[in-house]
């Protein structure tokens, strides 16, 4: 039995069904007296439904309504916080507090121990007074490639006394007299004949004259002097080594006497080292 | 922003879960309103016409409802869902009562002459059509009073029944079909005495 059936039972008497209305009702009302009884079996169970209104206690929309309080009423945030069942080092604000204060402590400690601040790195500059000095020469390589050889030679003829070095001793004095003017060239070939000062002026430069002073000077060089061994003999090296002293001394008393630039360069040279 | 809550009456059942959902107490007022007098009918029907059984039962369907809303697939009908859970409670009680009755204890008994009284009183009352509808519904086999029942006292469609109860469409027609036969044949001398 569908919907449609008890359609027409409700709205419509026996006599006015169509045949194809009559077969479906077939099997369940054959006749006009059967399908009125149904259709009054359907009034009154209308009127009985109407009748029946089971009506629920007020105590148990009661009984919902605070199941239903209870479940979806979220209580504050102070009572969150501060919840009054609960002793006060219980409460949820003193535990926050506590461990945002852990947090900090912690970070404080491990900022101060292992934090690595940053730094940049760079390359310490040697001393200035020697910076000059090495780009001048790496130009001159550039210029003039066998002025390399030449120029270590002058660190070799300042250090190497000459055989003929009494008589050359007056040219010596004159030689650091004008250091400041000029730069001391020597030769291999003049080295080995005897006299190996050669004198080559350069280019009256004031900022590169005080390093060059110092190149050319053996008294205030930090670092040994070495002979070449191809050209230095054995004698000229013991007798440089014994003239040393020697000379140095005679060299300190004559730029003493004779330049004004080297005490001057005393001077900075004890505030460098 | 607005300035009035809105009217629940006019949203369907399934609105009315989704926003029960989200705590909202006038949409749990509106379904109550809409379901809990058929419910209890359908719970006295369904349980011996025990009325307290009928009100704990409706007060548990929605104590379900207000802690598991989530339960509820918004894609099927609220009114299907309903009827299957209360059916499914009935079922459950039935259960209980098939093993309560192998017991003897005294609450087998106070149901036992709980049911005897109702009977008596029925049998007082046999010439009000709605005693002897009753009866006669009792009669019925169990399936076929479910389906007679929730077609025409709740109001389900023939659609609904067979999802409340996972059933075929066809099978609930033909039961429907023989429970009215039954009925309107039992009842045949009321409604000629009412005429």
């Amino acid at each position: 039995m569908n919907e449609k059936l008890e359609y027409l039972l409700k709205t419509k008497a026996y006599s006015e069904l169509t045949e194809d209305e009559l077969r479906e009702f077939a099997g369940l009302c054959d006749s006009r007296e059967e399908y009125e009884n149904m259709q009054l079996f359907f009034s009154q169970l209308d009127k009985y439904k109407a009748d029946q209104s089971y009506a629920t206690h007020y105590m148990t929309k009661g009984s919902l309504d605070e199941i239903f309080k209870k479940k979806n009423n979220k209580p504050g945030l102070l009572i969150k916080l501060f919840p009054p069942h609960k002793p006060i080092y219980l409460s949820p604000i003193i535990q926050i507090a506590a461990l945002v204060f852990m947090v900090f402590l912690i970070f404080q400690y491990v900022s101060t121990d292992t934090v690595i601040k940053p730094q940049i790195a760079r390359i310490e500059e040697p001393p200035v007074i020697n910076k000059p000095n090495v780009e001048k020469k790496s130009e001159e390589t550039k210029i003039k490639p066998t002025a390399v050889k030449k120029e270590a030679k002058v660190m070799k003829k300042n250090y190497v006394i000459p055989r003929n070095y009494k008589s050359q001793k007056n040219d010596n004095q004159s030689e650091f007299k004008s250091i400041n003017d000029e730069t001391i060239a020597a030769t291999e070939s003049d080295y080995n004949s005897g006299y190996s000062t050669a004198y080559s002026t350069t280019t009256n430069d004031n900022s590169s004259t005080l390093n060059n002073f110092f190149s050319a000077t053996p008294t205030y060089t930090a670092s040994a002097p070495t002979v070449s061994k191809g050209n230095a003999t054995m004698q000229s090296r013991m007798a440089y080594r014994e003239e040393q002293d020697l000379q140095e001394t005679k060299n300190v008393k004559n730029k003493k006497s004779n330049c004004t630039v080297q005490p001057k360069l005393f001077d900075l040279l004890t505030a460098v080292y | 922003m607005q300035l009035f809550k809105p009217s629940y009456r006019s949203f369907s059942d399934e609105k009315l879960m989704q926003t029960l959902s989200k705590g909202e107490k006038r949409a749990f007022d509106e379904l109550y309103s809409r379901y809990a007098k058929a419910l209890k009918g359908y719970f006295m029907r369904m349980l011996w016409k025990n009325e307290g059984k009928a009100e704990d039962f409706v007060h548990d369907l929605f104590v379900k409802i207000i802690h598991n809303p989530e339960s509820f697939d918004s894609n099927r009908s609220f009114k299907t869902w309903l009827y299957s859970v209360a059916c499914n409670m009935c079922k459950n009680e039935y259960k209980k009562q098939e093993v309560r009755k192998g017991t003897i204890s005294g609450i087998d008994q106070f149901y036992s002459i709980s049911d005897k009284g109702v009977d008596v009183i029925n049998e007082v009352q046999m010439s009000h059509f709605g005693s002897q509808f009753e009866k006669s519904l009792v009669e019925l086999k169990s399936e076929h009073q479910v389906i007679f029942a929730l077609r025409h006292m709740d109001g389900l469609s023939i659609k609904e029944i067979a999802e409340v109860l996972d059933i075929n469409e066809g099978t609930v027609k033909s039961r429907l079909f023989y429970a009215t036969k039954q009925l309107a044949d039992k009842l045949k001398e009321f409604n000629t005495v009412n005429t």
